[in-house]
Formats: C-alpha cells, sequence, structure tokens
C-alpha cells in the first residue's frame, strides 16, 4: 500500500481525498496555488506545496511544478480528483514515468474517453446506442449547416475534449448556428485547450442517468448502480439522486449491463462513470464516459456503503475489488445538492467575496462534503463550487425531507448561493413527484422566482432591522454602556421577562 | 431616533426610542423585537416570535445584511440625512441607473458596442468571463453608450463602472 499521497487537486474534492487517506494511514500532500494558501485542503493536508499564482494554467494545471511537488514529496501516487488535470493523460504519463502510480485508468482509457468523439466510434463498435451526431470535429459552417439539417434542430454543440456543458450550446435554428459555433469553440479551447467540437440531436425531455462502474487489473468490472443526474442548469449538474425515480429494474439492469461492456471494451480499471440520457420511451444512448470520480460519486457511497475513493486507492496499488456483483445491494435513498457560489435567480451568475460566516448542516443521515471555510475569499478563477451536501434516508421522501431540512440549517454570508434556489426545487412538485427532466429547470424557473417573494416581506423588515442595529453601534452616541454583547434591542425581551 | 431604510431603492422609515427601548415603523407600532449579538458579525434576531439568524456587515455607504439565504443591501439615512433630502440638499446617491457595474470580478474578453452606439434594452454589450464561464452582459436600459471604461482584455473588480448609457 502507499505510504504517501499527492492530491493535485483543490476545494472539496481534495478534502474528500484527504479524508480517506487518513483513514487509511497514508500521509498526504496537497498542493495550492496563491489564493489557497489557507484553503481547507492546505489546512487539513500533511504537507503542502506551493504551485503558482492564482490562474489555473499557471498552478493546478502545471504539469512540470506538480511533478517538481511530487519528486521533493517523494508521494509514491497521485489522486488527480476531477476536473482540473483528472483526465489529461499526457499528466497521466509523466507521474508513471516519474515512477509514482498513477490513481485512475490507463492512459489508452483516458485518451480514448476523453477525446468525446473517439469515445462515440468505441461505443457504436461495441454496439451500444449513442445519440445520433457528427463524428468528425465542425470545421466549416457550410458543412455544419448539413450536417445539421440532417441531423435536425433542435441540436447541441459539444466540446470534443471534455464536458461540464463547456462549450457547449443549444441551437434552435441555422441562423444561430454560427455563433454558437465559434463561442463554444473558443469556451472549450480555453477549458480544454482543445478548439474541436461536434454535433449531437438535442433529445426532448431526456433524463440524464448515469452508471457508476469499477474494475481492477484483474478483469473483474462491477456497476454500482445509476444515479440520476437530470436537475441541470447549463447543462451542469445540480442536483442528483439515487437511485432513479423514472427507471425500473429491467432498465437498470440494462444501463448497467451496457455500462459494463464499455467498460471493459476499453480495459479500463478504476472508477469510472458512464453517462446515458434516456428519453421519455426508456430508450436509452451513450452519452460519454467519465474517467475520474465523479463530483456526485457520494450518493453511491451512501447506499451501497463503499468508500469510492479507498476503493480507488486499493485497486491502483494492485488489489482486487473488494465486491462482486452480489454484494452490491443499494439500501435506501440518497439525494445530493451542490452548493455553488452563483446566484440561482440570477441567472446563476457566479458570485465571489469574502465568506464572511458559515455554518454547515449536520444531524442524522446528513453528510457535508465541504471545500470552504468561514473567512475565506471565493475568487473567480476556479469552479464556483462550494461543497456537496449529501442527505440518506431510508426512502425517497425521508431522505428528500432531510434535504430540506438540512438546507434551511445551512448559513452562508458574504456570498450569493444556489441554496435558496435548490430549496425552491425541491418543494416543487416535479421534484417531489420525481417527474423531472434535464429541461424541467428552465420550465419551473420563472415559477420559482414568482414564489420567491413569499416571504420576502419578513425578510427584508428582518435585514432593515439588523443593518439600522449596526448602524447604532457605530454612531459614537448611541454606544450604550451596556456590554457589546447586549443590544438595545434585546431589552424588549427581557422586560417581557420581569412581567 | 429615526432612521430611513432603503432596501431595492424601497424605503422605509424607522424610528427608534432611546427612553421606551421600542421601536416602531410608521404604520407597525405593535412590533416585538429581540436582538442579540452573537459574534462580530452574526445576530439573533427575534422579530413578532420568528426566529432569524443575521449576518451583518458594512459595505460601501451601507450594510450587507444575509438572512434566510439571502443576501440584502440596506442603506441608512438618519435624520440630518432626511432633513438634508427634504431640502433637496443631497443628490440621490442610491441610483445610478444606465451605470453598468460588474456584478462580479472577471476579465472583459469583448465588447460590442463603442461611444455614440444607440443600444436598446437587452442589447448584449460585453462578455465578462469569470470562472471558466463566458456571460453575456446586456443592456437594462435603452440609450446611448456616454462612456467605456475598459477595453476587451481588462481585468475588471466586482463593481467597477464598464459603460455608462445616457437616456
Amino acid at each position: 500500500m502507499f505510504q504517501k499521497i499527492l492530491i493535485a487537486n483543490r476545494g472539496e474534492i481534495a478534502v474528500r481525498v484527504i479524508r480517506t487517506c487518513r483513514e487509511m494511514g497514508i500521509k498526504t500532500v496537497a498542493i495550492y496555488s496563491d489564493p489557497d494558501r489557507t484553503s481547507p485542503h492546505v489546512l487539513k493536508s500533511d504537507e503542502a506545496y506551493f504551485v503558482g499564482p492564482a490562474p489555473s494554467a499557471k498552478s493546478y494545471l502545471n504539469i512540470p511544478i506538480i511533478l517538481e511537488v511530487l519528486k521533493k514529496s517523494k508521494a509514491d501516487a497521485v489522486h488527480p480528483g476531477y476536473g482540473f488535470l483528472s483526465e489529461n493523460c499526457d499528466f497521466a504519463q509523466a507521474v508513471k514515468d516519474a515512477g509514482a502510480t498513477w490513481i485512475g485508468p490507463s492512459t489508452e482509457a483516458i485518451t480514448t474517453m476523453g477525446d468525446k468523439m473517439a469515445a462515440r466510434k468505441l461505443v457504436i463498435k461495441a454496439d451500444a446506442p449513442v445519440v445520433p451526431g457528427t463524428t468528425e470535429p465542425l470545421v466549416k459552417i457550410k458543412d455544419a449547416h448539413k450536417s445539421a439539417n440532417k441531423i435536425g434542430y433542435p441540436l447541441l454543440i459539444k466540446a470534443a475534449g471534455g464536458g461540464g456543458g463547456k462549450g457547449m450550446r443549444i441551437i434552435q435554428s441555422g441562423k444561430d448556428l454560427e455563433d454558437a459555433m465559434s463561442r463554444a469553440a473558443s469556451e472549450a479551447e480555453k477549458a480544454f485547450s482543445d478548439d474541436r467540437i461536434y454535433m449531437e440531436k438535442y433529445l426532448v425531455e431526456p433524463r440524464h442517468i448515469e452508471i457508476q462502474v469499477f474494475a481492477d487489473n484483474f478483469g473483474n468490472a462491477v456497476s454500482l448502480g445509476e444515479r440520476e443526474c437530470s436537475v441541470q442548469r447549463r447543462y451542469q449538474k445540480i442536483i442528483e439522486e439515487t437511485p432513479s425515480p423514472f427507471i425500473d429494474d429491467n432498465l437498470r439492469r440494462e444501463l448497467s449491463k451496457t455500462a459494463v461492456n464499455i467498460t471493459k471494451s476499453c480495459n479500463y480499471t478504476g472508477a469510472g462513470t458512464v453517462e446515458f440520457l434516456v428519453d421519455k420511451h426508456k430508450k436509452f444512448y451513450f452519452l460519454e464516459m467519465n474517467t475520474r470520480l465523479q463530483v456526485e460519486h457520494p450518493i453511491t457511497e451512501m447506499v451501497t456503503g463503499i468508500d469510492l475513493v479507498k476503493e480507488q486507492i486499493c485497486v491502483a496499488s494492485g488489489e482486487k475489488l473488494s465486491f462482486t456483483k452480489d454484494d452490491i445491494q443499494p439500501v435506501g435513498h440518497a439525494i445530493e445538492c451542490r452548493i455553488y457560489a452563483e446566484d440561482g435567480f440570477n441567472n446563476f451568475s457566479p458570485s465571489t467575496g469574502i465568506l464572511s460566516d458559515v455554518y454547515f448542516p449536520s444531524g442524522l443521515g446528513v453528510r457535508m462534503d465541504e471545500g470552504v471555510r468561514t473567512g475565506q475569499e471565493i475568487t473567480p478563477y476556479y469552479d464556483p463550487l462550494l461543497g456537496k451536501l449529501i442527505t440518506w434516508g431510508n426512502d425517497r421522501q425521508t431522505a428528500l425531507q432531510r434535504m430540506i431540512r438540512a438546507l434551511g440549517e445551512f448559513h452562508i454570508a458574504g456570498i450569493e448561493t444556489s441554496i435558496p434556489f435548490c430549496l425552491m426545487v425541491f418543494h416543487h412538485k416535479t421534484f417531489q413527484e420525481g417527474k423531472y427532466s434535464t429541461h424541467t429547470l428552465d420550465v419551473i424557473k420563472d415559477e420559482l422566482l414568482r414564489d420567491l417573494t413569499i416571504h420576502k416581506k419578513e425578510r427584508i423588515l428582518a435585514a432593515r432591522i439588523g443593518a439600522v442595529q449596526l448602524h447604532q453601534k457605530r454612531t459614537p452616541e448611541s454606544i450604550s454602556s451596556e456590554n457589546y454583547q447586549i443590544t438595545n434591542w434585546s431589552i424588549t425581551g427581557r422586560k417581557e421577562e420581569l412581567r | 431616533m429615526k432612521f430611513n431604510t432603503i432596501i431595492e431603492n424601497q424605503s422605509l422609515e424607522m424610528e427608534f426610542s432611546d427612553s421606551l427601548n421600542q421601536f416602531s415603523i410608521k404604520t407597525k407600532n405593535d412590533m416585538e423585537i429581540d436582538c442579540v449579538q452573537l459574534s462580530q458579525n452574526s445576530y439573533s434576531l427575534i422579530l413578532n416570535g420568528q426566529s432569524h439568524y443575521l449576518t451583518i456587515k458594512p459595505h460601501l455607504q451601507g450594510y450587507e445584511v444575509t438572512v434566510d439565504h439571502h443576501t440584502h443591501l440596506v442603506y441608512i439615512q438618519d435624520e440630518v440625512d432626511i432633513l438634508l433630502e427634504q431640502f433637496g440638499l443631497q443628490p440621490d446617491k442610491f441610483s445610478h441607473a444606465g451605470e453598468i457595474h460588474a456584478q462580479i470580478p472577471g476579465l472583459v474578453s469583448q465588447i460590442f458596442v463603442k461611444k455614440g452606439d444607440k443600444v436598446k434594452v437587452n442589447q448584449k454589450l460585453f462578455i465578462l468571463e469569470a470562472m471558466k464561464m463566458e456571460n453575456e452582459i446586456d443592456s437594462p436600459v435603452s440609450g446611448t453608450i456616454d462612456h467605456i471604461h475598459c477595453k476587451a482584455g481588462d481585468k475588471v473588480e466586482k463593481g467597477n463602472i464598464i459603460m455608462e448609457i445616457k437616456n
């Protein structure tokens, strides 16, 4: 087993990996950029090394410097987390060349699956269904129009180099094609250093359902069940749950079987996720395979009881999978809500600033995977994910009620977050009844915005009173002789007690 | 002491009486308020029996108050400010229609308009790149571009004026 693992990442996923390493008695090495000197992943790790200034390209994506840290720290393995270099085969290869172990699949698997277009070709060969689309990159606008007309509108422009909604555009008609192509290509170039884009049919009311797979070096490949990820904004997931309220056991088995086949077809090892789109007739299509740990992996952990990071580490160190197909008997229901530094009611625009006050929820069935702390500054340099709230219950209703309870307990001051928006989504009947698709958020957005005003009056009054409270305190003549902790307004309450 | 509190351009006058330790709002006199400081920036407010947790910080000329998952910017005018405004001596410092500010720090990657251009509501003005996303910023008003304070490629901080639009 490894003695020391370098975590080439930041934020909540770095903290998540550190936690498992600690439990396994493995020392951890963190890396940090300028603004992350005091971020939780640095504070919680055993060792931490500076890798560069704020922009990712100069720090968390800076392969030569990270390799230097690997050498200096004498770590014997590298966990890449998700995002950043997690699907970069040059980095994976460089880690191996440096004599350390890459905690992830082979560079061949990363290359094939990381290239969304190569993946489509491989999956077609493996006889799994794919969404109709182009198999060659879009270059000329004339050819693009031709393909578009063949596939039919609406359609999606996607980046070949990666996912996460970056470089993705939905197009309703031919007149938007050129503008969308150039915007998508420039976003893709920035996010993945790869401006290749392709085209795919945009399915109506699809569900985004993915299968967690795990494979070892001994030919074992197992499905750990599905995750329902249809609640999305800007093509990015925000709420996930397992099991999916939409699919039955037959479809579940079918998806698992297909996912395991795809996994085997590329000689995959470690944790992977096969994503599918399922249309309203329950027909499914391969979307892509993510060759790393997913953001939403905790819901699978909650229902299977398997620590996926631990399993990744064990498989990478040459052990066999600790479970077989028959061991996977999911229990109960788990829901994840991503906590983003984004204003859900203002087009999810990113919010930055200092987290002046943070209170995390806890209690029965509540798991918080956090990457921030009170006093930390949220900068525009990185992904706006602050952390993830996961709740578990015996059944969906319990997990859902628990989620609403836990989100209510949350308090984050200093920036806008996606919490109030998500709370309203959980209250909405489409989620309560489990009848949502990837388009649902767009459909119910305005309704949620209207509902936002329900408690507004009381909230605004509280804000006014609070502000006057501080204003009073700051005006010299009004500073009372009482202890600063006791305010004038508490006297009203105290008078009540004297009655 | 009288205070005028302004949130989202809505004013509410509140009166705080030192001698009675009471707090009244124009139309609503019977409010029970109990506000206790918890730590430097946090307060517990029990308002008519409803319990709220507040974080309050000075921000620009006002206060940023976070309550029930929402943050409100509150401006306060005291008696002197109110008097001055009544006499028309104080410019309205809380309204800046036509000034386009950066809502988030980021990079102005493209500008679609130039000085003197006539723009309509929702016409795209520029692209503000932040957190790896390209955010298209549209005009909130119709008018003429009076001034552009930055050029494509400039980094901007939250609150920076990017352009001014005149009616």
